[in-house]
Parts: C-alpha cells; structure tokens; sequence
C-alpha cells in the first residue's frame, strides 16, 4: 500500500502541488473580494462555508487531473507495476478526494482561527458536513467511472447518476417523514453519518470492480458484462419512478424513459443494426 | 549426376578470419577478443555462431576463455590436431589442382610457400 | 531466476488470441519473438507484464507465481511504446518516478547515457525525434535493473546509425548485468546478429522455437533442375524462397537421407547448401501461406 501511495504520489506531485495551491488562490481572491466589498456581499465569509467550496473546487481539479490516467494509458502502466489495481484505487481516493477534502477544512479553520471567529465549532461542523457531502457525491462519480469505459460516457452517466441520487435523497427523506422518522432525519448527524456509510460501499463497490477489469474492456461502454442489463433497467426504472414525487403515472411518463433506455442499450449492447452494413 | 557442394560453414569462416588475424599481427598474443555478442554485432553472424567458433578455437589452443575476464589469444603452442591436419591437407590439394590446371610446377609452389612463412609471424 | 510461461491463454471479445503459450527464459539470454502481423506479439507482452490478466494459465518467476505475487513485479519492465503517460514527461522526472517504481534503478548510467547520446532531460519524451524516443526507450528498460524487459519493435523506422547503437546498448547491458530479453519483432535480418533463439508465435502459441547452429533438420539449398518443369517433389518437401528460370532456392523443413538421396539424382545439374538464416525458417513455417501466393502471382513457371 505504501508503495501505491508513493509511486501514485510521485507521478502527480505536480498536479497535487499545483491543486493545493489552487486552493490557497482561491481562499486569497474570496478573501480579497470580501474585504474590497465588505463581508456581506458574497455569500461566502471565512467562518461559513468556505471549506465547502474550496473542497468542491480542488475536488473537480482533481478529477480533471486523473481524467488523463485513462487517455494516456497510465492505469495501463501501474497495472504491472509491484502494487495491485486496488491498492492504486486506494491511493487515488487518498490523493485525489480525501487530500483536497483535508486540506479544504484545514485552510477553512486555519483562516477561522487567524480572523478570531467565535464560531470555530459550526466551522468545523459546516465542513465536517460538506466534506461528507462531496465525498459521497465524489464516490458516485467514482463508480459511475469505473464501471463506464470512454471518458464522455462516464461525465454524461456521472452527471445522470448524481441527478438520480439526489432525487433519491429527496425521495427517501419524504418517505421518511411519512413513517414517522421525522426527527431522525432531521437529525443532521444522523444524516452525516448516513451518507458517509452510503459513500463507502459505493467506494467499496468500485475497489472490488477495479480488480476484475482489464485494459481490454477500456473502451465498453459498461466495463463488467454482468452490469450490462442492470445498468438499462436501471436508466429505465430511474427516469420512470423518480418524476413520480412531482406527477402521477401516465402513459406519457413512459416516453422518457424508454427513449434513453433505447439509447443507452444501443451504446450498450453496440448491436448491429441492419443499415450500417 | 549432381555432386552437393557446400560453402564452408559460417563458423568455420569466422575461424579462419580470427586465425588470419593471428597469423598477420593484427591480433597479439594476449589481445582481448570481442565477446560472443559483440563479435557476432561485428560481422553479422547470430551469437551461437560465434559460440560455436570461439569453441572451435579453443578446442585447438588457439584462444582460450577466462572466466570473468573474456577470450584471449593464446600463444602457439604449436599442439596440432588430426582434424586440422586433414583439413589442412584438403586445401593442399585443391591448391595443387588449381596450379597443375595452370601449369604452375611444384618447385614455384614451393618458393611461394617460403616466402609466406617468412612474412607471416 | 527464470521466467516460465505455462499454457497462457487470451480471449479478447471473443476472439482466441494466446492459445496454450508456453516458453522459457533464462537469466542473460537475449529470445526473439516473432510472427505474422496481428499474430498477438503484443498481446502476449500484456499479458505477461500484467497489463492483461490471463484467462487461463500460469507465469512463474523464480518459482513464485508472478501474477499474484506484485511484489516480484519490479523485476520485468516492459512499456507499451510510443502511446503511454512517459510521453508527457521529461526524462528527469521520469527518473524520479521510476526510482520509486523500480528499487534498483540505475540513476547513474541513466544519467550517464542521456548524457552520450545527447538527450535533453527537460524536454518531454514526445517532443523527441523517432530515433531519439526509441534510444531513451532502450535506456530507461535498462536503467530499471529489471531481470526481464520486454522490448516491442525496438528497431522499428530507425536510421542505421541508431540502430546501430540500440543494439550495441542492447548487448552490453545484457553481458553485464546478465538481463534477460524478449524482443518482438519483424526484422529477423537483424534479429538474428543479437538473438540466442527465436520463439514462433502461430495460431496463439508457440508453434516452433528455433537457434541457428542448432537445425540438423532445416537445409536450404540453391539448384538448377534438369528439363523444362520442376520436380513435384520440390514443391511436396520445401518451401520455394525463390525461383528465376531453372534456379530454384529452397529450404527444406524436415530433410532426411531420402531427400539427400533425390536431390543426388539426375533431376538437378547444380546443388549448393547455403547457410539458413530466421527469415528462412519463418518461411519455412508458414510453408502453405508462401506456396498459396505464389499460386495467385501468377501459377508455376
């Protein structure tokens, strides 16, 4: 594990460098804005949320920095090398989102601490809350990518995927309520906790998929053939059930979801159409 | 009927190269010669050719390999063996035959034959 | 320390790529490895160096079962050329990533060679010409210190100058540090002057493997025949390298005494046995493919 860490280290110091340093820019030019214009005018004050939208900056940095590993073959390359495919996932979550995560609530605090604020715990508890939030929403971007092959697809699928999730949340949390659970999902650390075990097993379900893929399936649209049906089913049953919070069923309902369904089973399944002999 | 003619093997080529290196100065008692590798990047040959003539050699005390170090030239010993004279006797008499068909007598053979022992060291 | 490959096999999208692969490599022997174009050379050093994992069969190295023991992992280098991630850097943070990836990494002679060659160390490897790419190529497998390095078309599109100095590169590491290494390739002239054997790679497994000095079996020949058509036999015991009138040159893959005895008769004026070279085995061993085009050019003279 040591070895992954390192050597995946060693390969993007640069980009890790230069992603810390994006967050320390950003923290300067917010800083500055705020002074310029008085504290009120943005949104964003050095004792409120500014850990979250540092985290979340660093975090489509990074994701940025690792889009490359697949175009340049580098995954490819760390397969042979003397560190498993797992412990490089490892060490990618590691650099890529826990890292810029730390660091976000780190310089959050540190600029809490240095203008004296009094509400050093609701920073802290603002960004430990952010940090769970952008990381569940990092691991859902993760096994979307892992499982989809050509870099289009996994933006496009993550981008479906987190739309999905967050309908899911709204849906639960109102299901919730209707069975009497007010108070426990109201209860921000309950929910905290919640999602951050969610963010794991979906983390935990991409380490188990990265060992089991090979560079053959890189450009599959679904890289597990087991996952193939589940993932049309599950574009279907997502678009047909989640409107239902707003409208009832009707037929017209039905359109959208078996148009992407069809969509995503022919750039699934690549079948052979008759035209394209 | 048709006799099979065979062009000397490659190795026994390469044989004759380093001994007439030898036997004009170019190469000296204790020179240090290529490796199997090298001298086969040398003169075009795959290595096991060169094995195979660098084992040849050594068999007839002309090189001799020491481990860790390389193949060195060894000093004449003068120690001859029955393959090499009979070979040596074949090439006589293809020679001989070349000069009767070109009316070259043997006292001129001879004198010929002088002269090279003196040039050659 | 010796690398065996044991009945490796490979399907890609349902296609049987390696069928049955098996070979072995000892410490400082220098293997060619070749065959037909799409024959899966490429697939094969995948394969090998993990970037494929094997559908079925074993890889040992030094007795441990290299695909699950990573930790031996440092001691094969093989990099998919010219299309990976080292493209994208200078070769001195390459040093600095492969010195973590390979724990015995050479700095020094690395440093050393980019130096005699003239290689600039903060220009990115893409930037660098094809001759240049390849010989940092060469240097950085043997910088590794890895046992194994596996070597694809290392001599591709060189000029000969170049070529001349990778293969130098080539044997001098081998001689001393008694590196193993497997090179694909197509060019069996001058595989022939570096390898110690060559592997045939046929129908996904190694059909043959063949050392020149070592073929009591294989004998090529160059003859004249008697009378206007070309003894059957030729065609049904050889492979026709080349033909112009009455001169046919041709290599036979299993003679015995009954050939010998034939080729003896009065069919032929002229026989000469001419020293066999790779191409002429490769030819040999594709035997039906050879004879069906010379059918299509234009039939039997």
């Amino acid at each position: 594990m040591k070895q992954a860490l390192r050597l995946y280290g060693r390969i993007k110091s640069n980009q890790i460098i230069l992603i810390a340093i994006l967050g320390v820019l950003v923290t300067c030019f917010i800083g500055g804005v705020n002074t310029y214009y008085g504290r009120a005018i943005t949104n964003i004050g050095s004792d409120s949320e500014l850990g979250g939208v540092l985290m979340g900056i660093m975090l489509i940095a990074a994701g940025a920095a690792t889009y490359a590993d697949q175009t340049r073959h580098l995954n490819t390359w760390l397969s042979t090398q003397s560190a498993s495919r797992r412990q490089f996932f490892i060490s990618k979550v590691v650099w890529m989102i826990i890292a810029p995560i730390i660091l976000g609530a780190a310089i959050d605090l540190f600029m809490s601490i240095t203008i004296r604020s009094d509400n050093l715990h609701k920073v802290a508890s603002n960004n430990l809350n952010d940090g769970v939030e952008l990381f569940y929403v990092a691991s859902v971007v993760v096994l979307v990518s892992t499982i989809v092959g050509p870099i289009w697809q996994k933006i496009v699928g993550s981008f479906f995927a987190l739309v999905v999730c967050s309908s899911l949340s709204v849906g639960v949390n109102t299901i919730s309520i209707d069975f009497g659970m007010k108070e426990l999902v109201q209860n921000a650390e309950f929910t905290t906790l919640v999602t951050f075990i969610v963010a794991l097993l979906l983390l935990g379900a991409s380490y188990y998929i990265v060992g089991i893929i090979g560079i053959e399936s890189e450009h599959d649209a679904v890289r597990v053939p087991a996952l193939r049906w589940p993932v049309v089913i599950f574009v279907f049953i997502s678009t047909l059930f989640l409107p239902l919070n707003e409208s009832p069923l009707t037929a017209s309902s039905f359109v959208l979801p078996v148009v992407l369904s069809v969509i995503t089973f022919i750039f699934v399944f690549k079948p052979k159409l008759s035209w394209q002999k | 009927m048709a006799q099979i003619q065979r062009s000397q093997p490659l190795y026994e080529q390469l044989m004759w190269r380093i001994k007439a290196q030898i036997a004009s100065g170019v190469l000296h008692i204790g020179d240090k010669l290529p490796s199997v590798r090298e001298m086969a990047l040398i003169e075009g040959l795959n290595p096991n050719t060169v094995a195979k003539a660098y084992k040849a050699l050594e068999t007839q005390n002309v090189i001799e390999t020491v481990t860790g170090k390389g193949t060195f030239v060894r000093e004449n010993e003068g120690i001859v063996d029955d393959k090499l004279l009979a070979q040596l006797r074949l090439k006589m008499t293809e020679i001989v035959i070349e000069a009767k068909r070109a009316s070259i007598d043997a006292k001129q053979l001879h004198s010929w034959i002088e002269e090279l022992y003196g040039e050659i060291s | 320390m010796s690398l065996i490959l044991e009945n490796i096999s490979k399907k890609i999208h349902h296609h049987a790529i390696l069928n049955n692969a098996s070979f072995e490599l000892k410490e400082g022997e220098v293997v060619g490895l070749v065959g037909r174009n799409g024959a899966g050379k490429t697939t094969l050093f995948r394969t090998i160096s993990g970037e494929m994992q094997a559908d079925f069969g074993r890889i040992g190295l030094d007795n441990k079962d290299y695909m699950k023991t990573i930790a031996v992992h440092d001691q094969l280098f093989y990099i998919d050329m010219p299309d990976n991630w080292l493209a994208y850097y200078t070769p001195k943070r390459i040093k600095s990533i492969l010195s973590v990836a390979y724990v015995n990494f050479d700095s020094e002679w690395y440093d050393e060679r980019l130096n005699q060659f003239g290689l600039n160390n903060n220009k990115r490897v893409q930037n660098y010409s094809k001759g240049m790419k390849a010989l940092f190529t060469i240097i950085v497998s043997f910088a590794s210190r890895a046992q194994y390095v596996l070597l694809d078309e290392p001599l591709d599109g060189l000029d000969v100058l170049v070529r001349d100095q990778v293969k130098q590169l080539i044997i001098d590491r081998v001689t001393k540090n008694n590196t193993t290494v497997l090179i694909a390739s197509h060019n069996l002239v001058e595989l022939d002057t570096l390898v110690d054997r060559i592997l045939l790679l046929k129908d996904g497994t190694i059909d043959r493997a063949f050392a020149i000095e070592n073929n009591k079996n294989i004998k090529k020949y160059q003859l004249a025949y008697d009378g206007d058509v070309m003894p059957e036999f030729l065609r049904n015991n050889g492979t026709i390298i080349a033909q112009v009138g009455h001169i046919v040159t041709i290599v036979f893959d299993n003679f015995d005494e009954d050939i010998g005895i034939r080729l003896a008769g009065s069919d032929f004026k002229f026989i000469e046995e001419l020293p066999i070279s790779s191409e002429d085995i490769f030819r040999a061993s594709f035997a039906n493919e050879v004879y069906a085009w010379q059918q299509e050019l234009g039939g039997e003279q």
